[in-house]
């Protein structure tokens, strides 16, 4: 189970929102589908459902023309929507069963689902009387109910707090676990760094940086250079060309040019005496990436 | 077809338990019963257009049942004596009585009666010339006797004209007869359509309003969930409609009468105007009804929010009034060219027609092309609109327009994606 598009173009007017894109997210995989706002994120997720037409370029299922040979889809959209006025039990049974489900298997798996998500107890509730962070449990339920082969998350954790966030992060997982194809699009870097495998960083409708995070973030080389020592390192840290000195309460964070300038820093400190309780040389993290790729247009 | 089933099971149950549902139809069970219920606690009486007192001092065998009979049947008549002449006046200033007649005998200058009918507005002496004829006849009849005649000649002498009433109905039926049952039949219909057809714009807005649209359409082809809607929401105002009906042959059957619903002097009598009208009429308002459903549906589907369904929905209402208003003038003239060229135009086809047909005499192929053509435009204004639909699902922070609804024409349907999965394809077929 594969989904790929290959250099997908979508233009309002003049505009190009979606310019030469393409990505492929493989079954029991996760992919970070990245960017600004107005970045084109949702247009290509739109586009891949035929939600919208494209202009260029295709879109393919295990290697078909993707609206002629349709997975079953799980697609938690931006913006949420549900039937305010309808009780949960009542519009997630229509939903699963409009994705082929018979009425009882549906009534199963909403059952567990509610478990799953604890809130069991708003079975026979409307959705307008349940509280936004519930109403997010619903929606995600609405997505995964009829086992979908593909899932599509468009800001999942959006108004859920830290508890439930960690309950949405482990489904998360376990989808990808039972060998579901993900795509996850979010602002929120550490829980993309948490999942996904491969990334695409969009700005501007066309990728800017993708492929497989691990391999990216090799490419900037391990440049992060954290201090800690309760001596004033000051002196000894300036005049060596290390860029972007920074103290906060216990630690030094700068730059490296390389691993080797890291190395030299450490003998100095070593050969001047000062006690050093931490020395630590990190890639990048995905924030720090993001903010250089998509930068001033945030 | 699979799907067009659940989402049809679903428009109808969403429907149906609704609140808006269930006042609606208490609302019109509730109007019905005081349609069929109130003549019936007036003493089985039509409502009368009020009471006349009369002071006969002519000597005239004047009685309150020859009045009924002879002058007029819709006003309860009240011999006086004549010394109530002048508190009858003031009850009539006081508007507590509808006139007064004070009928006296002739002097030797004018031998006749003379006759003085009071009211308070000309409208409400109606019945002057049936009275006028009725004491005349009285009269003559009175002063016959005084001559001393044998039998025979003053029969002669008083002996009315036979009348007789020839109705050929060239040129169509009688227009008076017609007139009321057509007139309740096309406002039903007005208010079906604009009520059950509105639903479905209230539906779609909904959906669209609250987001859902855009997870569905991932699931149904925007075609299925057109049709789907349209005729779950239609069949729930069948329902609705059937409570209705039942509701008020129950009541009319309770008095065991059969009669004809008499309200004051109008009959309401359905089987004046035949079958053959009302199986017409029924096409008619399932064609109507779909045809403006689907035209509601795109009129919801281009709304960002339900507040501003009422301005997406106006063009579509005013269509719907212009046939109503239409239909209502030509239902003097059902034969005439307005009616017949206003049948053949589809908008105006449902309730032109249908007067055509109930008031008019129109021949069968001017009522069968008529029909096609409104079938083939549902057909196409529901294919547009499911156009329309799928575009507007998607379209969020426009003014909602008839220019809105051209764009939405214009950009979704070039390369159409079947929404559908690989089984149900070729399914999507709006109403």
């Amino acid at each position: 189970m594969t989904l790929e598009i290959k250099h997908l173009g979508k233009h309002y007017g003049d505009k190009k929102v979606v310019d030469d894109v393409s990505l492929t997210v493989k079954a029991g995989e996760a992919f970070g589908l990245l960017g600004g706002n107005g970045a084109g994120k949702t247009t290509t997720i739109r586009s891949v459902l035929g939600l919208l037409e494209y202009d260029q370029g295709e879109v393919l299922w295990n290697g078909r023309p993707f609206l002629e040979n349709r997975p079953s889809i799980g697609y938690l959209p931006e913006e949420r929507g549900l039937y305010p006025k309808e009780t949960v039990s009542e519009q997630l049974i229509y939903l699963a069963r409009l994705e082929g489900m018979k009425r009882g298997d549906a009534h199963k798996a909403l059952k567990t689902w509610l478990e799953r998500l604890g809130i069991a107890e708003h079975e026979n509730k409307r959705v307008e009387q349940l509280s936004k962070g519930n109403q997010q449990k619903v929606q995600i339920i609405s997505a995964l109910i009829h086992d979908p082969e593909l899932v599509i998350l468009d800001e999942p954790f959006s108004g859920l707090d830290p508890v439930n966030a960690d309950l949405l992060a482990s489904v998360v997982k376990e989808q990808i676990a039972l060998g579901k194809a993900l795509v996850f699009s979010s602002h929120q870097m550490m829980q993309v760094e948490q999942f996904c495998e491969n990334i695409c960083i969009l700005k501007r409708g066309r990728a800017q940086i993708g492929g497989r995070l691990a391999d990216i973030k090799r490419s900037y080389g391990r440049s992060n250079l954290i201090l800690r020592s309760e001596a004033d390192l000051t002196s000894l840290l300036e005049g060596r060309g290390l860029a972007d000195i920074r103290r906060d309460a216990q630690e030094w964070t700068l730059k490296v040019k390389d691993e080797a300038q890291a190395h030299e820093l450490m003998r100095a400190l070593g050969q001047a005496g000062v006690p050093v309780l931490k020395f630590e040389l990190k890639e990048p993290s995905l924030h720090e990436i993001f903010i250089e790729k998509v930068g001033e247009a945030v | 077809m699979k799907t067009f089933g659940i989402v049809f099971g679903y428009s109808f149950k969403e429907r149906i338990r609704s609140k808006s549902f269930m006042w609606m139809t208490l609302l019109l069970v509730a109007i019905v019963a005081a349609i069929v219920l109130i003549p019936r606690f007036t003493g089985g009486q039509a409502v009368t257009n009020g009471k006349v007192a009369v002071v006969n001092t002519s000597g005239l065998p004047i009685d309150a049942q020859g009045l009924k009979t002879a002058v007029s049947p819709v006003y309860d008549w009240e011999i006086v004596p004549e010394s109530e002449l002048a508190a009858k006046t003031q009850q009539l200033r006081e508007e507590d009585l509808t006139a007064v007649v004070a009928i006296a005998p002739g002097t030797e200058a004018a031998p006749a009666p003379s006759i003085e009918l009071s009211v308070n507005h000309k409208e409400d002496g109606s019945f002057a010339q049936n009275l006028n004829a009725y004491v005349d006849r009285l009269n003559v009849n009175a002063q016959v006797g005084t001559l001393g005649l044998t039998a025979q000649q003053s029969g002669t002498l008083t002996a009315q004209p036979t009348f007789e009433w020839k109705e050929l109905n060239a040129g169509g039926k009688s227009t008076a007869e017609t007139f009321m049952p057509v007139y309740a039949l096309l406002m039903v219909m007005f208010f079906m359509i604009y009520l059950f057809a509105g639903n479905v714009a209230t539906s779609v807005a909904v959906e669209k309003g609250s987001r859902i649209q855009e997870i569905l359409i991932t699931k149904v082809s925007p075609g299925q969930l057109l049709a789907g809607k349209v005729v779950g929401v239609g069949m729930a105002g069948m329902l609705q409609f059937g409570i209705v009906v039942a509701f008020a042959a129950l009541l009319m059957n309770v008095g065991g009468t059969g009669e004809a619903l008499t309200i004051g002097s109008i009959t309401f009598d359905l089987s004046i105007l035949g079958g053959q009208t009302l199986i017409v009429c029924a096409i008619l308002y399932v064609l109507g009804y779909f045809f403006y459903a689907t035209l509601f549906a795109a009129a919801g589907s281009i709304v960002s929010r339900s507040e501003e369904l009422n301005q997406s929905m106006m063009p579509v209402s005013m269509l719907l009034m212009a046939a109503f208003f239409l239909s209502m003038i030509v239902l003097n003239d059902p034969n005439g060219t307005l009616a017949t060229v206003g049948s053949y135009i589809p908008f105006l086809t449902p309730m032109v027609l249908l007067t055509r047909v109930g008031a008019g005499d129109p021949a069968l192929m001017e009522i069968a092309i008529p029909i096609a053509i409104l079938a083939v435009s549902t057909l196409i204004v529901g294919w547009l609109s499911s156009k329309i639909y799928r575009g507007g699902v998607l379209l969020y922070g426009q003014k909602p327009s008839v220019g809105t609804m051209l764009k939405m024409l214009g950009t979704s349907g070039k390369k159409v994606h079947s929404q559908a999965k690989p089984g149900t394809k070729g399914a999507n077929g709006a109403a």
